[in-house]
């Protein structure tokens, strides 16, 4: 591009301007005067006739001031044909002829330089956002399938890295106030402006040499320049705390970091903070899955613990049911025939419903059922279950209430022992109500327990209901218990319906008294006939 | 002292002309632009850049086509270094553009600062 003299940006030569050549030559030939430009350092550009010698110019000469933008730029000069008045006049007037060519040419210039530098400052704009709006693209591309937080730090840091043109970095998740290095170099500078990042909630842009304000790190100084930016995710509106901080830095004597880059690597942090929610997300559902997966394990295992169905004995009706509260119950009842034919009638029911609680249930029917084939009393069977299990229990923070009685199936003795268990109900066939009370702790509170033995007779007809407390506690729509009252009536009220009618009529009451079952529901009852 | 690298920009759309001359210009090349593959083939008879980055779909003719004239002009040697650059991006794509002598494929959109990264690897390897 050629430059007028009024732009004077540049040195023009003489003849470089072929316009300008062209308009002073005619405007020579029209007026037979000698026009010349000359820029600002005096040096000719343009005129004719070419007239290098200065002698040319005397006292007849007119001087014409080529202002642009309020800024002298140039001279126009004109010599005259003469000395006198109206040749002067005249030549002035050619003067501020070519002066205002030059004048307006070098003022559309200059409105056209300053339009293409404006193109030109949007045109970098448009590749700042370009460059964005890519590396976000591909960020987001790259980040689709990577769920591990190490491996999501790692990608994000370079992807920063190479956008924000940095040679080094790292990436800090925060956990519990502590800022852990994911990705990238612990450089102590980096490190502290991660930190400043974090606990200010703001990018932190630091010169060479500088140092962020961290308090304990303020003696830290940036060996190259630094920018960090807190790792904050993309909310509805609520700004949730950092999930941490990305650093990135140059090399010292390297060109600073811009706002730019500061607006780059704040998209990119909050792209990335958003796949470090996400992923931790995934992880506890992924979690949450496996704990309800193997619950549910638990429960097949503790359901298969109860028995079966009852023995069919002559003489004796039996039937009972166990409804945990949750997946897994602390509940559990069991019927056993010893070798000296006794049937055993047991229901425990273990603190808590938790998988610890099943656990402990699962041991105490083992051990139970040891006892039990041992050849034990009732009272011995309670007391060494006890000291079986006591560790455990004491250990756990867990204990036991459990009933036991042998029922004699030749006789109709029934032989019991209870720690701490809801004492159950015998209703006679004349339609009186016992409860079978023993004393005794429940097993877990103390190592060594001593149990009372108890023992009666059961006569024709006579209907015994072993029971947990998560049926007189089980709480109804309006607030009250399903009570001990309730459970007699219903007893009361059997005649000599089957066992398995009553406990379905039992699980009918609690049904009727509804409300959530907040504790596991278990009942074991047994109706004796005629002994053989 | 060698000269500037030069690189000519061919495409029909005036805002990504502008934005590669922007970008190109402030790593230091020496840019020349046209706006159609006509108008492209005048300017690298005349010119003799480097590098041509040519858009894939253009008026006159399209990108393949002027970078097949390139190819078959004996008077240009050294061959300069041929980036295509489409919005398309697929396989038979860069297939067609190595068929027509283009040396490298690039999609759009691309990330600037690693255009310019590999604009750099270019010119170090020709030198």
């Amino acid at each position: 591009m050629t430059m007028t003299a009024g732009a004077a940006t540049s040195s023009p030569r003489k003849g470089a301007d072929a316009t300008l050549d062209r308009v002073l030559a005619d405007l020579g030939a029209i007026t037979g005067m000698a026009v010349a430009v000359f820029d600002e350092d005096g040096r000719e550009i343009a005129g004719v006739p070419p007239v290098a010698d200065s002698g040319q110019w005397n006292a007849e000469t007119v001087e014409v001031p080529i202002v642009v933008s309020g800024l002298d730029v140039g001279r126009v000069r004109v010599r005259a044909h003469g000395g006198d008045r109206d040749a002067v006049i005249q030549a002035e007037s050619v003067a501020r002829l070519a002066a205002s060519f030059v004048e307006g040419r070098a003022q559309a210039e200059r409105e056209q330089h300053a339009m293409a530098a404006e193109l030109d400052a949007m045109a970098d704009e448009l590749l700042a956002r370009y460059e964005e709006i890519t590396t976000l693209s591909q960020l987001g591309e790259a980040l689709g399938a990577v769920f591990e937080p190490k491996e999501i730090c790692r990608i994000s840091l370079q992807r920063a890295q190479l956008a924000t043109g940095a040679q080094s970095g790292l990436v800090a998740l925060s956990e519990t106030d502590v800022l852990s290095t994911e990705a990238g170099a612990e450089d102590a500078a980096a490190v502290a402006a991660a930190r400043c990042a974090v606990r200010t909630r703001r990018q932190v842009l630091l010169h060479e040499g500088e140092s962020p304000e961290t308090g304990a790190e303020s003696e830290v100084a940036a060996g190259g320049p630094l920018l960090a930016v807190p790792l904050v995710p993309m909310t509805g509106g609520e700004v949730d705390a950092p999930l941490g901080a990305l650093v990135v830095g140059r090399p010292p004597g390297a060109g600073r970091f811009t706002a730019g880059d500061a607006k780059l690597a704040t998209s990119i942090a909050m792209q990335v903070a958003s796949a470090i929610r996400s992923s931790r997300l995934i992880a506890s559902l992924r979690e949450a899955e496996r704990v309800q997966h193997e619950i549910e394990i638990a429960a097949d295992v503790q359901r298969a613990l109860l028995p079966g169905s009852p023995p069919t004995l002559a003489g004796l009706e039996l039937s009972g049911r166990c409804v945990p509260a949750t997946n897994v119950g602390g509940d559990l009842y069991d019927h056993v025939l010893d070798r000296s034919g006794g049937l055993w009638l047991l229901i425990a029911d273990v603190a808590g419903h938790s998988i610890g609680s099943a656990l402990i249930m699962a041991m105490a029917r083992t051990v139970l059922r040891r006892e039990i084939a041992d050849g034990r009393s009732p009272t011995e069977v309670l007391a060494a279950t006890n000291e079986t299990l006591y560790a455990d229990l004491d250990a756990s923070g867990l204990f036991i209430t459990v009933f036991c009685g042998r029922l004699d199936l030749a006789t109709g003795d029934f032989t019991y022992a209870s720690g701490g268990q809801n004492p159950p109900l015998l209703r006679r066939a004349s339609g009186e109500l016992v409860e079978l009370d023993a004393d005794g702790m429940p097993a877990g509170f103390l190592p060594t327990i001593q149990y009372e033995e108890k023992k009666l007779r059961l006569s024709a007809g006579d209907l015994v209901v072993l029971y947990t407390d998560g049926v007189v506690e089980a709480e109804g729509t309006d607030g009250t218990l399903f009570g001990e009252d309730r459970l007699r009536n219903v007893v009361e009220k059997s005649g000599d319906a089957p066992a398995s009618s009553v406990v379905g009529a039992i699980f009918e009451g609690l049904d009727q008294h509804g409300g959530h079952q907040a504790d596991d529901v278990t009942l074991l009852a047994a109706r004796w006939g005629d002994p053989i | 002292m060698s000269r500037l690298t030069r690189i000519l920009v061919v495409d029909d759309e005036p805002h990504i002309l502008r934005m590669l001359k922007v970008l190109l210009s402030k790593h230091g090349y020496d840019v020349t632009v046209a706006i159609d593959g006509g108008d492209g083939l005048q300017r690298v008879r005349a010119d003799r850049p480097d590098i041509v980055v040519l858009d894939a779909n253009m008026p006159v003719f399209d990108g393949y086509e002027l970078c097949r004239r390139i190819r078959d002009d004996e008077s240009l040697s050294p061959q300069p270094y041929v980036l295509m650059l489409t919005a398309g991006g697929q396989a038979k794509d860069a297939e067609k553009a190595a068929t027509a002598g283009v040396d490298e494929f690039m999609t759009k959109p691309f990330s600037p600062v690693q255009f310019a990264a590999r604009l750099a690897e270019i010119q170090a390897g020709r030198a």
